[in-house]
């Protein structure tokens, strides 16, 4: 299994190095010292970036495990995963938004699972996606969320204390399947 | 606090809405219908971090792109991007119309070594909002998916 050390050692790696997670152990939970491939790479004046996959739908694990297992493949990224110098995802960032789902699926349980990916900031971007809604919500490693909304043609764009009202309705969309 | 990006690019009337902008994209940022990548992610255009500039020596945040006519002019394409940076990479497209309609600019800012580099900034703001970068991922398409 890839455990902390592991994710140190490919943080502080040459950078010429690349780390990959293979998607289907990743999805099975099973990942072991096989499963991260190293490959070369000819530009040095080209970051090297790290990729990873999510297990195939969170969806069909219980919500409690699917937090869990999000929670350990956040914790797997590393600097740079985009190549383009992001930054790792912060625990801060990470807890925070584990925690809010935590919430909103305790208070709207047939809310589907979200996409969750790494920021380049350190942070954490959340979404849902229906065709009449949209919803954004990036969690810095401040804890502080800033949301943004689409319902139907109108645009919400802001802090989340700003654009509440819009994100309550968009949640509840989203939750009624909408 | 570095300064906000419109203080310190402008937007280049050079270069036309038709424009296409590529972005590299690896498997973390590109979105999958049924394992096929469909566009780019909404971290794919999400701007540089702040704590970053230093390393790309770009003054203000934004987001790194080739422009598809600079390329063309040195005899190059998405291909020979893809074998440059390597072949977990990929690239999207947006044109430089989906990136003004976003209230965003694009500034070339070319390099030694990559002298097709652009970036794509907003016009107004520190950053791009979640809303924007989500936006212009909705806009990009895939040229060559990541392996």
């Amino acid at each position: 299994m890839i455990d902390v050390m592991d994710r140190q050692q490919t943080t502080m790696s040459d950078s010429d190095v690349v780390h990959k997670v293979r998607p289907r152990q990743a999805a099975s939970g099973l990942m072991s010292d096989d499963d991260i491939v190293h490959v070369s790479r000819s530009f040095s004046r080209v970051p090297s970036a790290s990729s990873y996959e999510w297990p195939a739908s969170f969806e069909t694990m219980q919500r409690a495990s699917a937090l869990e297992q999000l929670k350990h493949q956040l914790f797997l990224i590393t600097d740079n995963w985009d190549g383009y110098y992001a930054k790792a995802p912060q625990t801060n960032a990470i807890e925070a938004t584990v925690d809010l789902l935590n919430i909103l699926f305790g208070a709207l349980p047939s809310m589907p699972f979200p996409d969750v990916s790494p920021g380049t900031e350190g942070n954490v971007v959340v979404e849902w996606d229906s065709r009449d809604t949209d919803i954004v919500l990036i969690i810095e490693p401040t804890y502080q969320i800033e949301a943004s909304v689409r319902l139907e043609e109108t645009e919400y764009d802001g802090p989340l204390e700003s654009v509440r009202g819009a994100l309550t309705s968009a949640l509840a969309r989203i939750a009624s399947g909408s | 606090m570095p300064p906000d990006p419109s203080s310190v690019y402008d937007d280049d009337p050079t270069i036309g809405d038709d424009e296409l902008l590529y972005r590299m994209v690896t498997r973390a940022n590109t979105n999958y219908e049924n394992d096929v990548a469909v566009r780019g992610a909404t971290n794919a255009f999400q701007d540089i971090s702040p704590d970053r500039l230093d390393q790309v020596g770009t003054p203000a945040v934004a987001v790194s792109v080739f422009l598809e006519s600079e390329l063309s002019a040195s005899g190059l394409s998405s291909v020979d991007l893809v074998e440059r940076w390597g072949k977990e990479y990929g690239v999207v497209s947006v044109t430089a119309c989906d990136a003004r309609q976003q209230d965003q600019g694009i500034v070339r800012w070319p390099t030694d070594d990559q002298p097709a580099h652009a970036m794509i900034f907003c016009l107004y703001g520190s950053k791009k909002t979640g809303g924007q970068s989500k936006r212009l991922a909705k806009a990009s398409t895939v040229v060559i998916a990541p392996s």
